[in-house]
């Protein structure tokens, strides 16, 4: 039988695979994202790990690399033997002992300038990271804070304890002879070395003491060093002859008067009084005596007689009257006592004055009679005291006073007289006296005489010794921007303010040196200084002339002013300057020591004074000084009163110098590894 | 008439099955994946951490003075306190890193830290060979040093002894984890005036 009924004519199909399929296909893009995701983490953690092995690698090459240049000695032409076996390689690169390269290389930043670019590579993997240093391939005599060549050297360190010891001394401190630590607890930062040994006083102990040591050191130290040598040897006379020379006065009586203003200083050059050979030129007039005659009035002495008065004298008799004196009896009192005294013991009170040691700070310059080096103040303050005195007092007196008659003169009285002759004027006359004169007879007669008539000009050159006095040769104004030698002193004026020069101190905004063959005075502050965009002078430290401000950068200065004095003997500190004195300058005495006037050293290193001098308040100074004696800015007698000199001072390396020193200052054979950059190659 | 064969509707048994088991594969797969990357990521993450923490301990090491011989040996209460959160040592002398000293070919400083979520051991070794390898020997390279002595080249196979090792101006630091070496570098004396 045939259906009637009709199925739909629709065709289903069905199958799950494709869903399925797809529903893999989702799966498997989830796994492949969750992969990528995991393999992104890990190159993440790659780059970590090998950046930061890479960086330690390069750091720990330049260490090594450092060490060798440090250790290395040097050529005969003053060339760091490891930096310059480096350099010959074609590749620059430096090996280590046990030849090996080391992936560090040295670039010199500019021909003869004496630094190099020390730059280490480290690969881990994919990943290079560099690190270089900056290295100066002989250490200048300006990277010392204090450099003692002769003398031993007195210091006091910072009283923080704490990484950066922002109040330590900064600066290499060196001394040829022995260095004395002074007061516990002090931290020196950088580099301490002394030939001599160390010495502890005034509390400070060493690592020998039988407490231990309270002096810290966080730099290299070696009390048992190599001498330094070369401040000797500079040679003074050859800053004239560089190329960046200024002026060079090298006569033999030559000196100069300095004034720094700003951008140009005046240089006043002067000679000082001396005798002197000289060729003198004389032109004689040469005259010749010729015979004449002349007529001439005829004259004869006629007498013209003058009438004059004259006295008569005769004797005369002359009464003369004569006195006697009249005399009274009085009575008057007589004190006649006796006194007789006994010893007896008081207890009395008396205020007096003392003093006690402040120390003041990173300071080493200070002589005194007990031939302390610390620098820092004496503090006055009083105290009451009692003693015992022997006294004399009255024991007991015997009274012998009394009423004494005497004779006293009331007056005189005239009993009588008597005559005498004596000699009076009792008239006068006149009388005619001879009196002579010539006079023209009205004849005119012929006189012979002799004329000296000019003749010729001698003209005669002769060598006489001629006193010259202090005289000025020359003025000049010149840039800040240069050397200038000069063969005797060189001294900083003192300035006064006046309407044509309104500098009342020296202001340098440059670069210059000044070099003297014989002393450099200094009679006023020196301070660096330049002017804002507003015009207003800013210097590069604030509060110099301000001791109870703190002595501190001003961040306003924008200047880079360095300056040098070398002086072949001393550098002074002179009557003139000002109570609160600021020196802005790395100071070089190569056989000398930079001084208060008045004051000097002997060869044990005690020092002493020469008269009376001078007592500033403070003195704030910028900049080392190296000294081949030792320095002197106070001098404390036995009563430990300031004499002469700084009752206060302060002292601050000027660390800039580490990369700019002034110019001409003398190096010597030891490196220098300067900042440290690192940098991601890749 | 002959009737064509209605191609039926539905999933067929089989279809199913193999369905089920593509599924299943690739699931299993899927959760294998999340599975390992998650434990791969923790471990990246263990290592990171403990890196970081290298890091940190290398650059207060880097810190410290170099210090001389004589330099007394650190304490325990000081590594403590050296390698704690804040890195401060208040106890006792200054440390240096003479004083941190470790003997060669022996165990340097061990220590475990806390508050972090895997545990291990963190040991540090300070001393002067420089290799590592515990011993002063090695091949020495055929480069000439240039060092500013009297430099001689070595021959690039013969095991010696090492020039620059075994020199107490010269450490090496390094710092492992669980025994693997995270971190390595060098440390030099300072000289004198340079």
């Amino acid at each position: 039988m045939d259906s009637t009924m009709k199925r739909s004519s629709r065709k289903q199909r069905g199958s799950i695979l494709p869903v399925v399929l797809a529903m893999s296909v989702g799966v498997g893009a989830l796994s492949a994202g969750y992969s990528m995701r995991h393999l992104r983490e890990q190159q993440r953690s790659d780059a970590y790990r090998y950046r930061g092995e890479a960086l330690y690698e390069a750091l720990g090459q330049l260490e090594l690399t450092a060490y060798m240049i440090n250790t290395s000695g040097y050529s005969e032409t003053g060339q760091n033997l490891a930096l310059a076996r480096a350099l010959e390689r074609d590749d620059s690169q430096f090996v280590d002992p046990d030849g090996w390269p080391t992936g560090v290389t040295a670039i010199e930043t500019s021909e003869d300038s004496g630094f190099y670019e020390l730059v280490s590579e480290s690969t881990v993997r994919d990943y290079t990271r560099a690190v270089s240093a900056l290295v100066r391939e002989r250490q200048s005599f300006a990277d010392f804070n204090y450099f003692v060549s002769e003398h031993p050297l007195g210091i006091s360190g910072g009283e923080s304890g704490v990484f950066p010891y922002p109040d330590a001394p900064e600066g290499s401190i060196h001394s040829n002879d022995r260095i004395d630590f002074y007061f516990p607890d002090r931290h020196f930062r950088d580099p301490v070395t002394a030939v001599n040994g160390f010495g502890y006083l005034a509390g400070a102990n060493g690592p020998e003491h039988v407490d231990g040591t309270n002096t810290f050191f966080h730099g290299a130290t070696n009390n048992a060093a190599g001498r330094v040598e070369g401040l000797t040897n500079v040679d003074i006379g050859g800053m004239g002859g560089r190329a960046d020379a200024l002026l060079n006065l090298d006569g033999q009586w030559d000196y100069a008067n300095v004034k720094l203003k700003r951008d140009e200083m005046w240089v006043e050059h002067r000679e000082r009084s001396h005798w002197e050979d000289q060729e003198v030129t004389t032109e004689t007039d040469v005259f010749v005596d010729e015979a004449r005659t002349r007529m001439v009035p005829e004259t004869a002495l006629v007498n013209e007689p003058i009438t004059v008065v004259v006295d008569e004298w005769s004797q005369v008799d002359v009464w003369v009257k004569e006195y006697e004196n009249i005399y009274e009896t009085r009575q008057r009192w007589v004190e006649d006592i006796d006194i007789f005294y006994k010893t007896v013991q008081e207890t009395r009170t008396r205020t007096v004055t003392k003093q006690r040691w402040i120390e003041g700070g990173g300071g080493a310059d200070t002589g005194g009679a007990g031939g302390s080096g610390a620098v820092g103040y004496w503090e006055s303050y009083r105290v009451t005291e009692t003693y015992t005195v022997d006294v004399q007092v009255e024991d007991y007196r015997v009274d012998n006073s009394r009423w004494e008659d005497y004779q006293k003169k009331v007056g005189r009285r005239e009993i009588g007289g008597h005559w005498e002759k004596k000699w009076r004027v009792t008239g006068q006359h006149t009388e005619f006296e001879d009196n002579f004169v010539e006079r023209a007879t009205g004849n005119m007669v012929e006189e012979a005489y002799t004329e000296s008539v000019f003749s010729h000009t001698d003209v005669t050159t002769s060598i006489q010794r001629v006193y010259v006095r202090d005289h000025r040769v020359a003025a000049h104004d010149l840039p800040t921007d240069g050397t200038v030698y000069v063969r005797g002193d060189i001294r900083f004026y003192p300035m006064r303010t006046s309407r044509r020069d309104p500098y009342d101190t020296h202001v340098l905004d440059g670069s210059v040196t000044f070099a003297s063959g014989d002393d450099i005075l200094l009679y006023d502050s020196i301070v660096y200084g330049k002017n804002d965009a507003d015009g207003n002078l800013q210097t590069a430290y604030l509060n110099g002339g301000d001791r109870t401000k703190d002595y501190k950068p001003n961040a306003d200065y924008e200047g880079r002013s360095v300056l040098g004095l070398i002086a072949y003997d001393d550098i002074e500190y002179r009557r003139n300057l000002p109570d609160q004195t600021e020196i802005n300058a790395t100071m070089m005495a190569k056989t000398g020591h930079v001084r208060v006037y008045r004051t000097g050293v002997r060869a044990n290193g005690d020092a002493y004074t020469r008269g009376r001098g001078f007592v500033k308040m403070s003195l704030r100074r910028l900049g080392g000084l190296i000294s081949n004696q030792r320095p002197i800015s106070a001098y404390i007698d036995e009563n430990n009163a300031v004499t002469h000199g700084f009752v206060f001072a302060k002292s601050i390396f000027d660390r800039r110098q580490l990369t700019t020193p002034p110019r001409g200052f003398p190096t010597i054979n030891r490196p220098r590894v300067l900042a440290l950059v690192l940098k991601e190659v890749n | 008439m002959l009737r064509r064969l209605s191609r039926q509707a539905g999933v067929t048994f089989v279809e199913t099955l193999v369905s089920l088991g593509v599924l299943a594969v690739s699931l299993g797969g899927f959760a294998m994946v999340v599975i390992s990357t998650q434990s791969a990521a923790s471990d990246v993450r263990e290592k990171d951490i403990m890196r970081a923490q290298a890091y940190k301990y290398m650059e207060r090491l880097y810190a410290l003075p170099f210090g001389v011989d004589a330099d007394p040996a650190a304490t325990t209460a000081q590594m403590a306190e050296l390698f704690d959160d804040d890195g401060i040592v208040t106890a006792g002398l200054p440390i240096t890193l003479k004083s941190l000293e470790t003997p060669v070919d022996d165990e340097g400083w061990r220590f475990a830290i806390t508050g972090f979520e895997t545990d291990g051991v963190f040991e540090i070794e300070i001393n002067s060979d420089l290799d590592g390898d515990g011993t002063f020997r090695g091949i020495r390279g055929t480069d000439t040093p240039t060092t500013g002595g009297l430099p001689v080249a070595g021959d690039g196979a013969t095991i010696v002894t090492l020039e620059s090792e075994n020199d107490p101006q010269l450490m090496r630091v390094e710092i492992f984890w669980n025994g693997e070496s995270l971190l390595r570098t060098y440390r030099a004396a300072p000289v004198e005036g340079t």
